[in-house]
């Protein structure tokens, strides 16, 4: 029941806004804060807990199963931790909807990763598109992005009913997400399947060829929406190749494993290379993103156990430090209305706290030893070297080095240089500003001493196999 | 002194529908006795209790199965569930004339679709082709009258429009119920069940002929021209009305024709043009209703499409198949009808405030009616939570489990078409430009307002709760 | 075949297809409603005919109730038909469903 409140508390609480004054900015924050922390401590509290509850028994057994464990348990903390800091900051007009639709965002998410049914996680998979498309709408900048951002991700999500659809018919059943064991589903369906779930799970982490709707996306959502939509919200489709590609389609994963080795790889070259010509800060930041969750691709069909711990790493470590990126860079640009790297410069001497909270998280973003991101990288590197793909460990590490060019030119292009004349001089963090990227910053060095808690998830429930010699 | 060849249970199998028809006489004589402010009120009160009696007595014979009237009238499991389905498409329907409606016609307009109603009900439980055609003229005769019943122009000529095509499209029917009846030498459906006529010609031409005419009265392409312009013309309550209850009225004939009816041998071959045609509604409903500007062509369009997703189910006429089928047709009632509610509680009384540019701003001017509308247009495209999502997953399954996969992608392709078509609605709705925002009209029917809840509570509860409807094959005996 | 007909019932059935296309083919190509409700007759009529034929051939009154039914519906339709005809005249001064355009197809 708990676990239930863990989901539906965001979301009737999101509802329930409506109903406090309009205008009353600081009621609506102290109200949304309230019912994020709690959702924070209800996610620690139901650990280990599970809940199932009858939805259909015909054409196949699907049921409202939710189970905190797991790699979930760490993504539902990330989400909430995400959600709690981008909501502290929040300064956005018509400050009530915009807390409502992070409220929605939220549960909807939370729905996602603690769900145990596929038709459960598709559901959620839908759902999770409107806060966003609104978000758009209501606060972007182009209603164009509004629409590509929904037509990409709703076109996936309708391979993703389909292919459950027809898992179900095979199988019989849709309540087996993390379930060890599993019967073998016939040879005939299962490509098709594959198919299905990898488009919509390509099209949202986003993955080359099929990331344009992205860096327009993270560019015009306004900061705090899209430091949740960074960090939680593109790592769906990577926790769904784990729990469901990988885990229940083994057969057809392993056909398609070098199909995406190569596009992840395609998409870790072209992500760094592009985010080195932006002048975008936010679109630098996405297609950094593109780059790193190639990386993660890569480690997930490299079906190397190591590679999979140090998978789930960066993927905390990644929703780490892009909240914490896109929260700064909604801070700096709240301050000097642009994000154009040619029109900023030398805030750094202005804004020391600015400056000194960016470095930290640009450092553990281009993955330096001692934060979160270096254990990430080093043990996918050593995982994807173990697994025989001696040439992928290398291409992988090219990126790196670009990573380090793009977020110091980043970091140099903002904080440092000589200070731009037309700008005015702004005030310096604030202490509510300091308190919401505290615990991302603090989770960052404290995963990258000591990542082991994150590492040792149980991964005989998502059936890793070995891999299968070619 | 000639004995009553009818006995007591040939009458009970029709009562829900004497009780709607006779509604419909009290509602007039209220019209007559009410004076003043309280007619419109005693009106549809009268209205929606005695449709409420019809549904509570419908209800009572749920798992009952016998043949009355010498097989013109066949109750069970299935007509019960369309029976209430019309039932309540009508409730929903009466009850947005408390918001919009002249008063004048208001008496009339209620008894008109009662009687409507009711041809619908008849058409439900049709086991012979008399009662279906008599049903389908009940139906169309007072659907003609509705049209027509506004000051407008345009509803007049929509009435015109509505009157010649569907009397055509009825010609095509009766004829083929003609050929069938020279094929078998009956005008029972039980008749025709018999293999050995599925190699006459004339049941063949006959099938043709009558295909045509139920897939004119479902509107499905190429048979739609008429759905844009009548539903564009007619009152808002009577295009509510129109857009489920005709549909379940025909649905009902259909399926029991394709399930209790064909031939098991040939019913594939036999049905592949109804899934073709299906197949071509959803995607060209769904494109055509990209250009609306009105809320009600919208609609229609839209309409077009999702009963090409009710046929899906129904390929392979597997008895699951037809289980979605009506749960997908009950989830359309609701968030169809929760829209139309919406719109009612956006016109007054004699300006119907279905144009598109309407909803402009909507959200931050009333956000809960916006965020009722926005729901059910979800509900429409599928998404959840809304039993529009789990019915597209059941109709999906059940489409390929039946080996109809290519009619499943096809469902697929419309529904991502259909994205934009509601979500245009909802991007007006939440759009920042303030200045293009319309004016609002300030309707705040209480009736009205309780169907929007109830529209809203069912189509959550559905996807909880997906309550499909057991033991409902059709029979014909 | 139980009944006999002094005529072949393939007779009647080609003379009541003639009358139905003939129908069809009124309502289809003349633009003055009275027409098109005339053919409209026209093609319920031609179901008459075959009712009837079939009915003597197969001996079974079913047919005859049908036709009576048929007639009975068909005179109400023309009723309501011929009133909304007259409405929209009264409102368009004209009587040409070319010309009644407010609502496009």
């Amino acid at each position: 029941m708990a676990l239930v409140a863990v989901v539906m508390l965001p979301v009737l609480a999101g509802l329930a806004l409506y109903a406090l004054p309009r205008d009353d900015r600081r009621i609506c924050k102290i109200a949304a804060c309230g019912v994020a922390l709690a959702t924070l401590v209800l996610v620690v509290l139901t650990h280990g807990q599970s809940a199932t509850y009858g939805w259909l028994s015909r054409p196949f057994t699907a049921a409202f199963h939710f189970s905190n464990g797991g790699i979930s348990t760490w993504i539902a903390l990330l989400l909430s931790l995400c959600t709690l800091c981008a909501i502290l900051t929040c300064n956005v007009p018509r400050l009530r909807n915009f807390l409502t639709l992070m409220l929605l965002l939220e549960g909807s998410m939370m729905g996602l990763f603690l769900a145990r049914d596929l038709l459960l996680f598709a559901l959620f998979w839908d759902l999770m598109l409107i806060p966003v498309f609104l978000g758009l709408v209501g606060w972007g900048e182009h209603t164009a992005t509004a629409w590509r951002y929904l037509i990409y991700n709703f076109a996936g999500g309708l391979t993703l009913l389909l292919a459950t659809a027809a898992f179900g018919i095979a199988y019989g059943s849709t309540d087996v997400i993390g379930v060890a064991g599993l019967a073998h589903l016939g040879n005939v369906w299962q490509p098709w399947i594959f198919a299905g779930f990898a488009f919509a799970f390509l099209v949202k982490t986003p993955v080359w060829p099929l990331h344009t709707w992205m860096p327009a996306t993270y560019a015009d959502t306004p900061s705090p929406m899209v430091a949740v939509v960074s960090a939680v919200q593109s790592k769906a489709g990577l926790y769904g190749f784990i729990v469901i590609s990988r885990a229940l389609l083994p057969e057809s994963s392993h056909a398609a494993a070098n199909l995406m080795i190569w596009l992840g790889i395609v998409g870790l070259l072209y992500g760094a290379v592009v985010a080195l010509v932006q002048t975008d800060a936010k679109r630098l930041v996405a297609y950094s993103s593109l780059s790193h969750l190639g990386l993660i691709l890569i480690a997930l069909f490299s079906f190397n156990e190591l590679a999979l711990r140090g998978a789930v790493i960066y993927i905390i470590a990644h929703g780490l430090f892009s909240s914490a990126l896109f929260l700064v860079l909604g801070y700096v640009e709240q301050r000097e209305e642009t994000r154009s790297l040619l029109r900023l410069g030398g805030l750094g001497w202005q804004n020391p706290r600015i400056a000194g909270a960016f470095c930290l998280v640009a450092l553990a973003a281009l993955g330096l030893p001692g934060l979160a991101g270096f254990s990430g990288e080093l043990l996918i590197l050593a995982g994807v070297f173990q697994s025989g793909n001696i040439s992928a460990a290398l291409v992988a590490l090219v990126p790196i080095v670009i990573a380090s060019a793009y977020m110091l030119r980043l970091f140099q292009g903002l904080m440092n240089g000589p200070q731009i004349a037309d700008l005015p001089i702004r005030k310096d963090l604030s202490w509510l500003e300091g308190l919401a990227l505290a615990p991302l910053i603090a989770a960052l060095v404290f995963l990258g001493v000591y990542p082991q808690p994150v590492a040792s998830f149980d991964a005989s429930s998502y059936a890793v196999h070995a891999a299968v010699k070619k | 002194m000639i004995a009553n060849p009818y006995n007591s249970l040939d009458w009970n199998a029709v009562i829900p529908l004497l009780v709607v028809s006779v509604t419909a006489l009290a509602v007039l004589f209220a019209d007559l006795v009410a004076r003043g402010g309280v007619k419109r009120v005693v009106c549809i009160a009268i209205g929606l209790a005695g449709l409420a009696v019809a549904a509570v007595l419908c209800a009572k014979s749920y798992g009952q199965s016998y043949s009355s009237f010498g097989g013109g009238f066949i109750m069970g499991g299935f007509t019960v569930v369309f029976e209430e389905l019309i039932v309540l498409s009508a409730i929903f329907s009466v009850a947005l004339y408390s918001a919009v409606g002249e008063a004048r016609h208001l008496a009339g307009s209620i008894a008109l679709l009662l009687w409507s109603a009711a041809g619908a009900m008849l058409m439900a439980g049709a086991g012979n082709l008399m009662t279906i055609f008599l049903g389908l003229e009940l139906l169309s005769l007072a659907l003609y009258c509705l049209c027509g019943m506004s000051r407008r122009t345009t509803a007049r000529e929509s009435a015109l429009k509505y009157l010649i095509l569907s009397s055509t499209a009825s010609g095509f029917m009766l004829y083929g119920m003609a050929l069938f009846f020279g094929a078998t030498g009956s005008v029972s459906l039980a008749a025709l069940a018999n293999p050995a006529t599925a190699a006459s010609p004339l049941f063949l031409v006959g099938t043709a002929l009558f295909f045509i005419g139920i897939a004119f009265k479902l509107s499905l392409v190429p048979f739609h021209v008429w759905t844009p312009d009548v539903y564009e013309g007619a009152p808002l309550p009577v295009t509510a009305f129109m857009s489920v209850a005709t549909k379940a009225g025909a649905l009902a004939v259909l399926v029991r024709f394709a399930y209790a009816t064909l031939p098991s041998i040939h019913v594939r071959e036999i049905l592949l043009p109804l899934y073709v045609v299906a197949a071509i509604s959803m995607l060209v409903g769904n494109l055509a209703a990209l250009a609306q500007t009105d809320m009600k062509r919208l609609l229609a369009y839209s309409g077009i499409a999702q009963i090409g997703y009710i046929l899906v189910a129904l390929a392979g006429t597997t008895a699951l198949g037809l289980r979605y089928a009506v749960f997908y047709l009950a989830a359309y009632l609701f968030m169809n009808l929760g829209a139309f509610a919406v719109v009612a509680l956006m016109s007054t009384e004699n300006e119907e405030g279905s144009r598109i540019a309407a909803f402009h701003g909507l959200g931050w001017r009333r956000p809960w009616l916006a965020a009722a509308m926005a729901f059910f247009l979800l509900g429409l495209a599928g998404f959840p939570p809304t039993a529009g999502f789990i019915g597209k997953v059941l109709i999906l399954a059940s489409a390929v489990g039946a080996g109809y996969a290519w009619l499943a992608g096809f469902l697929i392709l419309g529904t991502a078409i259909s994205l934009y078509v509601y979500f245009k609605i909802l991007r007006l709705m939440y759009e920042r430009d303030q200045q293009r925002a319309a004016p609002v009209v300030e309707n705040s029917s209480a009736l009205a307002w309780v169907s929007v809840g109830v529209c809203a509570i069912v189509t959550v509860a559905l996807t909880f709760y997906p309550l499909v409807p057991s033991n409902i094959i059709p029979l014909v005996k | 075949m139980p009944g006999t007909l002094p005529v072949a019932i393939e007779n009647y059935i080609a003379l009541s297809a003639v009358i139905f296309f003939v129908g069809v083919a009124g309502v289809m190509l003349r633009r003055n409603p009275l027409i098109m409700l005339m053919s409209i007759e026209l093609m319920w009529n031609a179901a008459n005919l075959l009712f009837l034929a079939f009915s003597k051939m197969w001996l079974n009154n079913a047919g005859h109730v049908f036709a009576f039914l048929v007639i009975t519906v068909a005179a109400a339709e023309a009723a309501i038909g011929l009133a909304i005809v007259v409405t929209v005249f009264r409102s368009a001064k004209h009587v040409d469903v070319d010309e009644v355009n407010l609502l496009k197809g």
